[in-house]
C-alpha cells in the first residue's frame, strides 16, 4: 500500500509539473532547492559547532532538533502546506482503513521536500558530529525516528486542525494558537536578549534552553543523539525510547483524527452577531453616506469580524509590544517616547493594507458589478483604516508622554504618524492592485495563490514607501535630536501636506489602475 | 415593436484555442423571461459574464436599456442584478448587512433599503437567519441572500446563473413566484439553467447555445412546436448513445 501511495504522489507532482507553466516548475524546483539548502544549513551549523564550539554541541543538536519541529507544525499551517499533493479525504471512498490511509500518507509524505530537507539537515549534522564507526547505525535509526516524528507530529496537526478549521468558532480559536505560536521565537529572543549584556555566557543560555527542549519529543530523539554520540548507551536508549513512542503516539492520534474528519460531521452551532434591525454603519461614528462610508462601514466590521485580518492585528500588536519590550529601555522614559507612535501606525498599516483587496477574495465580483468605481472601494478600506489608526497613534503618543513625563514631542509624533499613516496606506493601494492574492475566504489557513509577481510587487511596494518615508522622518529625527522639538515639530508640520499629496495621488491612481486591471484581479482572487 | 431590455451585437469571446462564444446577434425583449439553454461548457455562464460587465469579450457590445455595459458601465450597473451560480459573498457580513451594504454600495436612500431589506428577508424566508453570519449560510441560503441583493434596486433587468440549482423546494417555488411578478410589471429576466421542465415552464424566449455557438433562439413554443423542450434540446445538441455491449458487466454481480 505504501508504494501505491508513493508511486500516487510522484505521478501527481509529474503530471503538475507538465502541465503547469514555465513558472510554476520553476517554483517547484526553488522550494525543493530552497529546502535542501536549509537542511545543508542546519546540518552544517551542527557540523560547524562540533569543531569551533564543542561545548555547545549537545545543546545544538537539541535546539536544532526541536527548531525542525516546530517548523514542521507551523509552515503547513502558517504558509501553503509543502506537502499538499495527497488529500486525506480522496481515500474516504476506497477500503482503506485510517491506520492504512495515516501509512500511506506518513511514507508519501517522506517523498517531499520539507522531509528531504529535515533528513539532511539531521543525517548530516548527526553523522558528521557523532559518526563514530559505532555511533553510525544507532544514530541513523534515531535520526530516521526524528524525520518520521516531525512528519507524522505535523499531519496529526493539520489533520486535527482542518476537522477544527471546519466550524467558524475553531477557526477562531485555531489562529489564536498560531499566532500565540509564531510569536514563541520572538518573545523567546526578547526574553533571552537581556541575559547577553548580563555576564551570562551564550553556552550556558542554550544550556538551559536545552535543558527544557530535551523533553519535548523532538528534543528526546536530538538527546538521544548526543547520548549515542558520547557513548551513553543507557542515556540513548531512554530517550531514544521516549521519542520513538511519541512518535507511535502522535501516528495513533493521526489515524483517528483521519477517521474523525472523514467520519464525524462538524457540528456548527450558528451564532447571531447582529442585533435585529442594526445598521450597517456605525451609530456613533459619522461615517459618510456615500458608497465610500458603506465600504468603510464594512471594513471596519471585517476588523472584528474577520478571523484573519484580526489575526493579522493581533500579530501586529504582538510585535508592537514585543519590540515596544526591546526597544522600551532606550526609548520609553525618555522625551521621545512618543514616538512609538509612528512605530504603532506603521505596523498596524502594513499589517493588511497591502493586500487589502486580497481579504475580499472572491467576493470582488460584486464590487465590479455593484460598486460605481473601484476608487471609491479602495478609499472606503483606507478610511476604516484611519479610523482605526488615528486615535491608536494619539493615545499611544499620549500615553508615552505621560510615562515619561515629557510632553514637548507628542505634536511631532501625532504628525509623524499622520504622515507615515498616509503614505504607506497610499503605497499600500497601489501594492494590493498590483500585489493582490487570494486568502482564503472563511480560514486563514487554505491555499493561498501567492505568485512570484505579487511577491515581488509587494516587495516593491515596501521600498518605495521606505524611499517616500524616509525624508520627513529623518528631517524630524534628525532635528529632534540636533535642534529641538520646535524645529522637529516644524519639519513634521511641514511633511503633512507632502504626505497628503502623496496619499491622494497614489490612492487616485490606484483606483484607476484597480479599473483597468480588474479582470486580472478577478481573475486572481476569484481562482480556486 | 417591443423595445429590446438586452441587445447582444457581434459578442464573442475565445480562452487562448478554444472558441467560448461565436459572434453573434440577439435582442431580449422588454419584460421577458429569457432562457438560456445548453449542455455542460457551452459557453452560457461566459456569456452571462461578458453581459455584466464581469468578463471583457474579444469583440462586439451589450446594451442594457440602451447602455453599453463597457462604455457606459455606471449607466449599465444600475439596470441590471446578477446572481452568479455559486455567489460569493462577503462572508463576515450578516445576512441583513449584506443587503444594506448592497444598497448603500449603490448609493440608495436608506429608509428605502431597509424597507425593501426587510420585505426581502420577510419574502425569502430568511428573517430568522437575517442575524447570521453569511459565512454560515448554506448554498440556498446564499443563494437567496444574492436574490436579495439583486432585487434590492429593482433593477430592469436580472441575469440569473443556474439560480435554482442548490435550492429547496419552498423557496424554488417563491423565486419563480418573483421572478413572475419581476417580468409582469415589466422586469425582464434572463436566467441559464439545465432544467429543461423548468425553462420550459417559465420563459416565453429561449436560445440554445453548444460549444459557443448559437444554435437557435426564438419564443418557446414556436422552438418547441409541441413537443417537449428537452426532446428539442437533446436533437439540437446530439446525444451520446451507448454501446450496450459496453456495459453488460454492469449490475450482473
Amino acid at each position: 500500500m505504501a508504494r501505491v501511495f508513493v508511486a500516487l504522489k510522484l505521478r501527481l507532482l509529474r503530471n503538475r509539473l507538465s502541465t503547469g507553466s514555465l513558472v510554476s516548475a520553476l517554483g517547484f524546483l526553488v522550494v525543493w532547492l530552497s529546502s535542501l539548502a536549509g537542511g545543508l544549513v542546519g546540518g552544517g551549523l551542527v557540523a560547524a559547532v562540533a569543531r569551533l564550539a564543542p561545548d555547545s554541541l549537545a545543546a545544538t543538536v537539541v535546539l536544532v532538533h526541536v527548531a525542525a519541529g516546530f517548523l514542521w507544525l507551523l509552515i503547513p499551517i502558517v504558509l501553503a502546506s509543502l506537502d499538499d499533493a495527497l488529500d486525506a479525504r480522496s481515500f474516504e471512498t476506497y477500503p482503506l482503513d485510517d491506520r492504512q490511509i495515516a501509512g500511506g500518507l506518513v511514507i508519501a509524505g517522506l517523498a517531499g521536500p520539507g522531509a528531504a530537507a529535515t533528513a539532511v539537515a539531521f543525517f548530516y549534522g548527526g553523522l558528521l558530529a557523532f559518526g563514530s564507526p559505532a555511533a553510525v547505525i544507532p544514530v541513523l535509526v534515531e535520526e530516521t525516528v526524528a524525520v518520521l516524528l516531525c512528519v507524522v507530529v505535523a499531519r496529526w496537526v493539520t489533520t486535527r486542525l482542518s476537522d477544527l478549521l471546519r466550524r467558524r468558532r475553531g477557526q477562531e480559536v485555531a489562529v489564536l494558537v498560531v499566532v500565540g505560536l509564531a510569536s514563541l521565537p520572538g518573545i523567546l529572543g526578547v526574553t533571552v536578549a537581556p541575559s547577553f549584556g548580563s555576564g551570562v555566557e551564550f553556552s550556558a543560555v542554550l544550556d538551559r534552553l536545552a535543558g527544557v527542549a530535551q523533553w519535548t519529543p523532538w528534543g528526546a530523539l536530538g538527546r538521544s543523539v548526543v547520548a549515542t554520540g558520547t557513548g551513553a548507551w543507557g542515556t540513548a536508549a531512554a530517550f531514544f525510547l521516549y521519542g520513538a513512542a511519541s512518535a507511535a503516539v502522535a501516528f495513533v492520534l493521526f489515524s483517528r483524527a483521519l477517521h474523525r474528519l472523514s467520519v464525524v460531521a462538524p457540528t456548527a452551532p450558528v451564532a447571531r452577531v447582529g442585533r435585529a434591525g442594526s445598521s450597517l454603519l456605525p451609530r456613533r461614528l459619522p461615517l459618510p453616506r456615500s458608497p465610500v462610508g458603506a465600504v468603510a462601514a464594512k471594513e471596519l466590521i471585517s476588523m472584528r469580524r474577520d478571523v484573519r485580518m484580526r489575526s493579522q492585528l493581533v500579530g501586529g500588536g504582538i510585535a508592537v509590544v514585543a519590540l515596544g519590550a526591546a526597544g522600551g529601555t532606550v526609548v520609553l522614559g525618555t522625551r521621545y517616547a512618543p514616538f512609538l507612535a509612528v512605530l504603532t501606525v506603521f505596523i498596524v498599516v502594513n499589517a493588511v493594507t497591502p493586500n487589502q483587496l486580497g481579504y475580499e477574495g472572491g467576493s470582488f465580483w460584486a464590487y465590479l458589478t455593484i460598486a460605481p468605481d473601484l476608487g471609491s472601494v479602495i478609499r472606503g478600506k483606507n478610511l476604516a483604516w484611519a479610523v482605526v489608526t488615528a486615535p491608536l497613534a494619539a493615545v499611544t503618543a499620549l500615553a508615552t508622554a505621560a510615562v515619561s513625563g515629557e510632553w514637548v514631542y507628542v505634536p511631532a509624533a501625532v504628525e509623524g504618524s499622520v504622515v507615515v499613516g498616509l503614505i504607506w496606506l497610499g503605497v499600500g493601494d497601489i501594492t494590493c492592485v498590483y500585489g493582490a492574492f487570494r486568502l482564503p475566504e472563511t480560514n486563514l489557513f487554505g491555499s493561498r495563490n501567492l505568485s512570484g509577481g505579487a511577491f515581488v510587487a509587494t516587495l516593491l511596494g515596501i521600498a518605495a514607501s521606505g524611499l517616500l518615508t524616509a525624508p520627513p522622518l529623518l528631517a524630524v529625527g534628525v532635528l529632534a535630536l540636533l535642534a529641538g522639538p520646535g524645529w522637529a515639530t516644524l519639519a513634521a508640520t511641514i511633511s503633512v501636506p507632502y504626505a497628503v499629496g502623496v496619499y491622494r495621488h497614489m490612492s487616485r491612481r490606484a483606483g484607476e489602475l484597480a479599473t483597468r486591471r480588474r479582470f486580472r484581479l478577478l481573475g486572481v482572487l476569484d481562482a480556486g | 415593436m417591443t423595445p429590446a431590455a438586452v441587445r447582444f451585437l457581434g459578442l464573442a469571446k475565445r480562452f487562448g484555442p478554444t472558441v467560448a462564444v461565436e459572434p453573434f446577434d440577439i435582442e431580449i425583449p422588454v419584460g421577458s423571461f429569457f432562457g438560456i439553454v445548453g449542455p455542460n461548457g457551452a459557453g452560457k455562464t461566459t456569456l452571462l459574464r461578458m453581459a455584466t460587465g464581469l468578463l471583457e469579450p474579444d469583440a462586439g457590445t451589450v446594451e442594457i436599456g440602451g447602455h453599453d455595459v463597457w462604455s457606459d458601465p455606471a449607466a449599465a450597473k444600475t439596470r441590471f442584478g446578477l446572481v452568479p451560480d455559486e455567489p460569493r459573498m462577503f462572508e463576515r457580513l450578516t445576512g441583513a448587512e449584506l443587503i444594506e451594504f448592497a444598497g448603500r454600495l449603490r448609493s440608495m436612500d436608506p429608509e428605502v433599503v431597509a424597507t425593501r431589506r426587510d420585505s426581502l428577508l420577510r419574502l425569502l424566508d430568511l428573517s430568522e437567519a437575517a442575524d447570521e453570519l453569511v459565512a454560515d449560510y448554506s448554498l440556498g441560503m446564499r443563494k437567496k441572500a444574492a436574490i436579495a441583493c439583486a432585487l434590492l434596486h429593482n433593477p430592469t433587468v436580472l441575469f440569473l446563473d443556474e439560480p435554482f440549482a442548490g435550492i429547496d423546494p419552498v423557496a424554488r417555488q417563491t423565486l419563480e413566484q418573483i421572478l413572475s411578478r419581476h417580468t409582469a410589471s415589466g422586469g425582464t429576466v434572463v436566467f441559464s439553467d439545465h432544467a429543461m421542465d423548468v425553462v420550459e415552464r417559465l420563459c416565453d424566449r429561449i436560445m440554445v447555445i453548444d460549444h459557443g455557438t448559437l444554435l437557435t433562439a426564438g419564443e418557446t413554443a414556436a422552438l418547441t412546436g409541441g413537443r417537449r423542450l428537452q426532446d428539442v434540446f437533446v436533437d439540437l445538441v446530439g446525444a451520446h448513445i451507448t454501446d450496450e455491449g459496453d456495459l453488460e458487466w454492469l449490475g450482473s454481480s
